[in-house]
């Protein structure tokens, strides 16, 4: 019974001290907390279990113990910014770390940055050696054979790899995309005449229900293709296709267009 | 799928006696010297060739050739495709289609009728698509 007496006693000084120590916390959460540091501070059992209950919070904050109070005391949103500066610090760490002699550019470098897409631009391709003159005369050229032949739909000159360059049409067609289809058929036409030993290939001729086409080489760059209704004679459409590219061919170089 | 039918049945192709016999019979026009059977994907099926070629290779280009053909006679309102003809300095290169899986190539010498040719192509390549069933 004594010793249960002088428990209580103790109980209930050790109580009014606990208490004391939770206001003392209390005040000093109050104050301006970059006075003490967080880890000098005195927990209570309370505080040392809230703590165990967050570890995930606690481990988050650990980094910052050398940190006066008031910067670690932190809401949810303020330390998901902390979490994300250090990332932007780093980004710009290098630029900031970079020293001033290298992000200077030196005068031969620049000039060689500010000739190069110069140089790409100088460089002309084969379609674009062809002037406003040779073009009005292979317009005229494409024209005349156009008149020649009354089963003629169109006429295209395009390049090898499949842009249109000179088009006379009776009726409207994608050019672009035929040029684009018919360098393919050219090509693979060519190949197939290697591989069957059969030399050089003239003409790719696509023979269909309601019409022709014909793909002939102009010269090393170039190719024409004829469109046709069935009603004209296929005989008659291979010879003047091929007198035509002939005609234009000299036309282009004539233009200077290089062929080699 | 069409590859793997159509490899699976070459192995034991139905009317294959007669499907020879057919092509060999497109040859005995003095002017063709080669007749190739593929698939639209580009597998020969059955040869009879007079000289030596890569009918494999052929096979494979012609398809491309043909599928490109069809594909310019959709652009330029043409209905339909019913040949390519290769024209060459040595000779020609028919293509056309047996039906919706296979395709027939006739190689012929220069100095042929182009018109027989086409002819003969057609005949050889509708009496192939009656012989072959599209289920087969």
């Amino acid at each position: 019974m004594k010793l249960k007496g002088l428990r209580d006693f103790l109980g209930r000084k050790s109580g009014t001290k606990s208490a004391r120590t939770v206001e003392r916390q209390d005040n000093r959460n109050s104050e301006p907390a970059s006075i003490v540091p967080a880890h000098q501070t005195e927990t209570t059992p309370a505080e040392s279990a809230q703590q165990e209950q967050t570890p995930a919070t606690d481990t988050v904050r650990e980094p910052a113990a050398n940190v006066p109070a008031h910067q670690t005391d932190t809401t949810p949103a303020e330390s998901a910014q902390q979490e994300q500066t250090p990332a932007t610090d780093t980004v710009r760490e290098p630029a900031a770390n970079v020293p001033a002699h290298q992000t200077e550019i030196a005068p031969a470098e620049s000039a060689q940055q500010e000739q190069t897409p110069a140089k790409t631009v100088r460089e002309p391709t084969p379609l674009q050696q062809i002037d406003a003159e040779t073009r009005t005369e292979a317009k005229r050229c494409l024209e005349q054979f156009m008149s020649q032949a009354q089963g003629l739909h169109g006429a295209i000159v395009s390049s090898i790899d499949g842009n249109d360059l000179l088009a006379v049409l009776k009726r409207e067609m994608p050019t672009n995309r035929l040029s684009g289809m018919t360098s393919s058929l050219l090509a693979l036409g060519e190949t197939v005449a290697r591989e069957s030993g059969q030399k050089s290939c003239q003409f790719v001729i696509v023979e269909n229900s309601a019409g022709r086409v014909v793909c002939l080489r102009i010269n090393r760059t170039l190719m024409l293709t004829c469109i046709s209704s069935p009603d004209m004679s296929l005989g008659m459409l291979l010879s003047s296709g091929r007198q035509t590219a002939d005609n234009l061919g000299k036309v282009f170089e004539k233009g200077g267009l290089q062929t080699a | 799928m069409s590859v793997f039918h159509l490899q699976h049945k070459d192995s034991d192709m139905p009317h294959a006696e007669e499907i020879q016999a057919v092509l060999r019979q497109c040859l005995e026009y003095p002017g063709v010297y080669g007749v190739i059977l593929s698939t639209i994907d580009g597998n020969a099926l059955e040869q009879v060739l007079k000289r030596d070629i890569s009918a494999d290779r052929i096979a494979t280009m012609n398809s491309s050739l043909l599928a490109l053909a069809e594909t310019l006679t959709q652009e330029t309102q043409q209905q339909q495709n019913r040949f390519v003809i290769l024209e060459n300095s040595d000779g020609r290169i028919v293509s056309l289609r047996v039906n919706r899986t296979l395709l027939m190539t006739a190689i012929s010498y220069h100095d042929s009728n182009l018109g027989m040719v086409l002819k003969i192509s057609q005949n050889t390549a509708n009496t192939l698509a009656s012989l072959i069933s599209e289920e087969s």
